[in-house]
């Protein structure tokens, strides 16, 4: 197979067994996997930060995410609370699919990371056009987001004792 | 007093639907009323229904672990008119998370969950709206925590 098709294949393979996007049809996985890259991170580095544009949606394939606060008036530096630590299938950065303009966490690289990165205003723009897909999504990722929500406040109780 | 549909169309869950929409919506739900100190969900019970607060206000509690065997109640949020709770009704795995509370007597308008759900699978754009409402709010949420954390 070609590289690029490779590419692709796993993208798709991705999107399928995530939080998000599982229970898709392969059509449907086709549509987001267009809008959709691989990208890298080494360990330490931020995939997006606290405070700036929410450009796109994050779908982690391998390695550590951890979500972070900031503790100092600069977004993503000195010192962080962790408030959450994300693994494969999981997502983040769902401030870029609607709504909100900027990212509420930032998101770190605890090891060696690949996740994918899909463009956030147009995965919304197909979800809209989309009503019965773009409904099984929003429904997901509200599911996921009322989890999230739960796991943060358990360990920011944890950081305040 | 605010009809069932006045107050859907100002919450933070509803207040996006068209006049149709906010119909299909107030034809699930009814009104419901809570002296302050009673309880109008306690956590890991069944959750049937979705909750809008008309008056009055509600408190969220989680029980958190202190040590191996104790736990301690812990506030979460407070929920004023036009907030919502109960979410566990339409997502998740249908068991309430937190325990609701009434602050003072509290007024709510309480939506039956599956057949919310019902209408969401007939409905996508209702669906659509609502959920996309549900992100919205939990998001501010977790701005609320950040705040709590760096004051």
């Amino acid at each position: 197979m070609r590289k690029k098709g490779r590419q692709e294949a796993i993208i798709k393979e991705v999107l399928a067994s995530s939080e998000l996007f599982k229970g898709l049809t392969d059509e449907e996985l086709e549509k987001v996997a267009a809008l959709a890259r691989a990208e890298i991170y080494e360990k330490g580095i931020t995939l997006f930060t606290e405070g700036s544009v929410a450009e796109d949606l994050y779908i982690i394939e391998i390695g550590k995410v951890a979500m972070e606060i900031s503790l100092s008036p600069t977004p993503g530096m000195g010192k962080q609370i962790t408030v959450d630590t994300l693994s494969r299938g999981q997502i983040c950065g769902w401030s870029a699919v609607g709504g909100t303009p900027a990212y509420i966490l930032t998101a770190r690289a605890l090891e060696p990371v690949r996740a994918i990165a899909i463009d956030g205003k147009r995965l919304y723009t197909l979800l809209k056009e989309d009503p019965y897909l773009g409904y099984r999504v929003m429904a997901r990722m509200a599911e996921v987001v009322h989890s999230r929500l739960r796991h943060i406040r358990m360990n920011v109780r944890v950081f305040q004792r | 007093m605010a009809s069932i549909k006045e107050v859907l169309a100002s919450s933070e869950l509803f207040k996006g639907l068209t006049d149709e929409e906010l119909e299909k919506v107030a034809a699930l739900s009814r009104e419901e009323t809570y002296a302050a100190g009673l309880s109008v969900f306690a956590e890991s019970t069944t959750a049937k229904e979705l909750y809008i607060v008309a008056e009055g206000k509600i408190s969220m509690e989680m029980r958190l672990p202190v040590y191996p065997g104790a736990e301690q109640a812990a506030l979460a949020e407070i929920i004023p008119p036009g907030g919502s709770c109960g979410w566990s009704a339409v997502v998740g795995s249908r068991v309430y998370i937190m325990t609701a509370r009434a602050v003072e007597p509290v007024r709510v308008i309480a939506i039956d969950g599956e057949r919310l759900l019902a209408l969401f699978n007939k409905n996508h754009e209702i669906g659509f709206k609502v959920m996309e409402c549900v992100v919205q709010v939990a998001s501010s949420r977790v701005r609320s925590i950040k705040r709590a954390l760096l004051a």
